[in-house]
């Protein structure tokens, strides 16, 4: 089987689960006594956000990796990580507002969670730029490597800063943000659900991955 | 709130469906080299 | 070590003399400043805010683009001289070439808020007086932290297409911690709050000033070598 169909069956695998954690955290699992239904964005935002922070930090190693080694491998994989981090970024900051216009009455709001994912949103749109502004593929895997790795310790920096500008703003009365201590069949379901989004991630990147490398490829054989 | 779950379905199947055209694309390929083909490679 | 500082320096001052001579560019900048101040004191409703909760923010809006501006005038001075291409060529190690860089931007950032503060205690008429010396310690930190990173990516995007649009796209999100720390930290100063609660933001920020130096530093070669 070849990278790329390993891959879209990874994915096929996550995309079945994925439906399955939905019947699961919709239908079977119980509502959070103190705010309702809007708790259950939960078991979506947070494993989303999750995995877009790890890709980045992902993208940071494989950078450093990189420029010691020069495997050309790692830079696909980096390549492929902001990808899919882009799109996660995506997920979180999309279902935020929808679930946070009815609590809070306003379409966005400077949470946590959202503001970081949002400063990592633009981290990963100036990765993916400046990887289409270069177009010698040595030079644009260091240089993505160089922004990758200060991306990667950005991000320490952004919960921090994040937490404290937060905390200036006046608090969301029905939500806290921020993982309240569950009950075991809703930690279960955010343990499946994480589950999911991590196989998602693994097929998404093992499918891009597959994509790069073709496209080297063909490059090369036209060349 | 069910509008956010629809929301995440739809970007990752439109992603994965992205993921599965692109590939797609390449294998058929334009302009490959004859006697070289890349789907002997990859099966 | 003394060698890399002494090679710092004289890349930094040849940087600065050619500033220097011309005046011209840091002429600009300090009028953007104080264009910048004005426009933020007629713009806002006196009688609705006091000038006392907006201050920070405006001192660091105008302060961030007066970084911005730095590092963009040294770009173009490349991209017009091709100066980073000459300093290539001669023996000198690649960390010394990024200190003296930064310290040439330092400076340049410096002397633009060294004039632009005393502009903005007139226009706003905050009591700057009794938390100078901490207030210059916030602004030397942060500004340190805009221009740290923002070298080493100047250096990056010279070789990339649309680099004017490039350096500000990709330094925006490293920009926001350290501008976040700043008005938090000058807000508590200017409140007149105790020291004690301004320390933990003065901490952090020099921690990404050391992290990110150290990052930069060992990073740049990759940026301008083959």
């Amino acid at each position: 089987m070849s990278l790329a169909q390993k891959g879209r069956w990874i994915t096929l695998v996550g995309l079945v689960l994925l439906a399955a954690v939905y019947v699961r955290a919709l239908a079977f699992t119980p509502l959070e006594r103190s705010q309702g239904p809007a708790q259950k964005i939960y078991y979506l935002h947070v494993p989303a956000a999750i995995w877009t922070e790890t890709a980045m930090i992902l993208i940071g190693l494989a950078g450093i990796f990189y420029l010691f080694l020069r495997d050309p491998r790692l830079d696909r994989f980096a390549e492929a990580s902001a990808e899919v981090g882009t799109v996660f970024a995506t997920i979180v900051l999309t279902t935020g507002p929808i679930w946070g216009k009815p609590i809070w009455g306003t379409w966005w709001t400077w949470d946590a969670r959202l503001t970081s994912t949002l400063l990592l949103f633009f981290l990963y749109l100036g990765y993916l730029l400046l990887r289409g502004a270069v177009a010698d593929p040595g030079l644009r895997a260091r240089y993505a490597a160089v922004l990758g790795i200060c991306g990667m310790c950005l991000v320490p920096f952004i919960h921090l800063s994040v937490f404290l500008f937060r905390t200036l703003h006046p608090q969301p009365i029905i939500l806290k943000p921020g993982k309240p201590s569950l009950p075991d069949s809703m930690l279960v379901t955010w343990l499946l659900s994480f589950g999911v989004f991590t196989l998602l991630y693994v097929g998404f990147v093992v499918q891009r991955y597959a994509l790069a490398q073709r496209r080297e490829e063909q490059g090369e054989i036209r060349a | 709130m069910v509008a956010a779950y629809i929301v995440t379905a739809v970007i990752l199947l439109a992603y994965a469906f992205s993921l599965y055209r692109r590939i797609g694309k390449d294998e058929r390929g334009p302009g490959r080299v004859p006697g070289v083909s890349s789907d002997e490679r990859s099966r | 070590m003394a060698e890399l500082l002494a090679q710092a320096w004289t890349v930094a001052r040849k940087d600065l003399v050619l500033e220097f001579r011309t005046r011209t560019a840091l002429l600009s900048a300090v009028v953007f400043t104080a264009l910048v101040l004005a426009v933020f004191e007629f713009g806002r409703d006196p009688t609705a805010v006091s000038a006392l909760d907006l201050a920070p923010s405006i001192l660091w809006v105008t302060f961030t683009f007066a970084a911005m501006l730095a590092l963009n005038r040294a770009f173009q001075l490349e991209l017009e001289h091709g100066t980073l291409e000459g300093l290539l060529v001669a023996p000198l190690h690649r960390v010394s070439l990024y200190w003296g860089k930064l310290l040439a931007n330092l400076v340049f950032v410096g002397v633009v808020e060294a004039i632009g503060l005393p502009l903005f205690v007139l226009f706003f008429d905050v009591p700057v007086g009794p938390v100078l010396l901490p207030l210059v310690g916030v602004i030397a930190l942060a500004t340190a932290g805009f221009v740290t990173v923002g070298t080493l990516f100047s250096a990056m995007v010279i070789r990339t297409r649309f680099a004017e649009l490039m350096l500000p796209v990709l330094l925006l999100p490293f920009l926001i911690p350290p501008l976040v720390l700043a008005v938090l930290a000058t807000a508590r100063l200017l409140a007149a709050r105790p020291l004690s609660e301004s320390a933990g933001y003065l901490r952090l920020l020099a921690a990404y000033d050391i992290v990110f130096l150290v990052v930069a530093s060992l990073l740049f070669r990759h940026t301008v070598d083959q």
